[in-house]
């Protein structure tokens, strides 16, 4: 059985700067995602995943079926290319400004963990076989309620930033992570799992 | 079983609020400040003990406090040095943290307190002593009753027979001498972690007295005792002593 590589993408496959980062993040996507599949050793037993909450059309800063349509092409473009395999996006928010994406209890919008489970019964692919890779806390956590085996937390002043709205119902207290400073680190950290499992 | 080793994993712990080192935890925990000239940080020392002494065990580290700092710190160390982290949103304390960590699928777990600075001979020999399948172990070392947060009492073979709690000062008997020394812990444990999955910590306390007494109840407890350099990293005095033996080693 293959294993599920999740990725998170603002803050991980371009750098996490300010809003809207994916609107001009498809050349740097594409560089990291090519780098770091040449660095795991065994890529061709991975399958490559995104999963990323885009929140511009929630706060109506692009139309939303425009955005959808980007975001979608984004990805697609990646596929084409063979460097993802599948992706996932929650365009939810629970202070949505667009009324049509404000959710408070949405599965999708990580820290819950809608999108990893998803792509992970679309994909045939085992939770304790899978990893998730992310730049917040959320990320682990919604990696952790899907049973993920490792969470990968890239470092950085942000990293454990917590929107308040995404506090609700999370009851989970112990979060477990393995750090890494940068995107060829995380290749390290994976190829060193890879080797155990 | 892990490499010829029976320690499964390691857990260091690490979630301590280090108020009584304020305001030099403000901006780093306790276990990353400094403990020699050369930047080497307390748990970056027992790191490379842990490492040396179990070359293939897991090693896990809880924290709370300042968790930027820690994993940019750790993010940044050698990969075989570097431990999985177990971030505790809300601060467990100890006893819970080790009954939580025993719930993870390892037999034979050892807990050490991530504040302790340890001589590597001595770090060497416990580690040997220790490493017994299906046994539980606390380290001990003698030290004035009066300074003492616990007492541990052994048979002539080393077996633990009880726990005492102790309260900080005051705790010399009548008609005993300032002067008592009694076998205290040391802030390392070991233990298969069948014993503990499924112990309820009802208190927020240090690691000590009534989860051990816990263990006593269900398996043989034996000590190991310290006879060399060893600190726990509680007040400015300790960490200046335990900076000037390291640079001394060095």
């Amino acid at each position: 059985m293959k294993k599920g590589l999740f990725l998170d993408v603002d803050g991980v496959l371009w750098p996490d700067v300010s809003l809207g980062g994916i609107l001009d993040g498809f050349n740097e996507a594409k560089e990291n995602l090519t780098q770091l599949k040449s660095s795991i050793f065994d890529s061709e037993n991975f399958v490559f995943l995104a999963v990323s909450n885009q929140t511009l059309a929630a706060r109506n800063l692009i139309p939303e079926q425009d955005f959808r349509d980007f975001v979608a092409a984004f990805f697609e473009s990646l596929v084409n290319l063979e460097l993802l395999d599948d992706y996932a996006t929650c365009f939810h928010h629970p202070k949505a400004l667009n009324e049509s994406l404000r959710s408070t209890n949405c599965s999708c919008r990580k820290p819950r963990p809608g999108m990893i489970n998803s792509l992970l019964e679309k994909n045939s692919l085992s939770s304790e076989k899978s990893l998730i890779v992310g730049d917040r806390i959320t990320d682990i956590i919604a990696g952790q309620l899907a049973g993920l085996s490792l969470k990968v937390l890239l470092s950085g002043p942000r990293s454990f930033e917590f929107n308040d709205s995404d506090r609700t119902e999370l009851e989970i207290t112990s979060i477990r992570l393995k750090p890494a400073s940068d995107l060829s680190d995380v290749a390290n950290v994976i190829n060193e799992w890879g080797f155990h499992n | 079983m892990n490499g010829g080793f029976t320690i499964d994993a390691i857990l260091i712990l690490g979630a301590g609020q280090g108020s009584r080192l304020k305001p030099l935890t403000d901006n780093s925990p306790k276990p990353l400040l400094s403990i020699n000239t050369k930047g080497e940080t307390i748990v970056g020392r027992l790191l490379s003990q842990i490492r040396q002494a179990f070359p293939k065990a897991p090693i896990f580290m809880n924290f709370n406090s300042l968790p930027e700092v820690v994993v940019e710190y750790m993010a940044r160390i050698s990969a075989n040095l570097r431990p999985e982290l177990i971030y505790e949103r809300i601060r467990l304390g100890p006893t819970k943290s080790v009954v939580e960590f025993s719930k993870l699928n390892y037999e034979d777990i050892l807990v050490i307190n991530g504040d302790l600075v340890l001589s590597n001979t001595e770090f060497t020999r416990m580690s040997q002593a220790i490493d017994v399948p299906n046994k539980a172990f606390v380290v001990v070392h003698r030290r004035k009753k009066e300074e003492a947060r616990s007492q541990v009492k052994i048979d002539a073979n080393g077996f633990v027979t009880s726990i005492m709690e102790l309260t900080g000062t005051g705790n010399h008997e009548f008609g005993s001498s300032y002067e008592e020394e009694v076998l205290s812990l040391s802030g390392i444990y070991k233990f298969p972690t069948n014993i503990t999955r499924d112990y309820i910590a009802q208190y927020e306390e240090p690691l000590s007295p009534r989860l051990i007494e816990f263990w006593l109840s269900q398996i043989e407890v034996k000590s190991f005792e310290w006879v060399d350099l060893r600190y726990s990293i509680d007040s400015l005095e300790t960490l200046t002593r335990a900076r000037m033996q390291i640079e001394k080693e060095l």
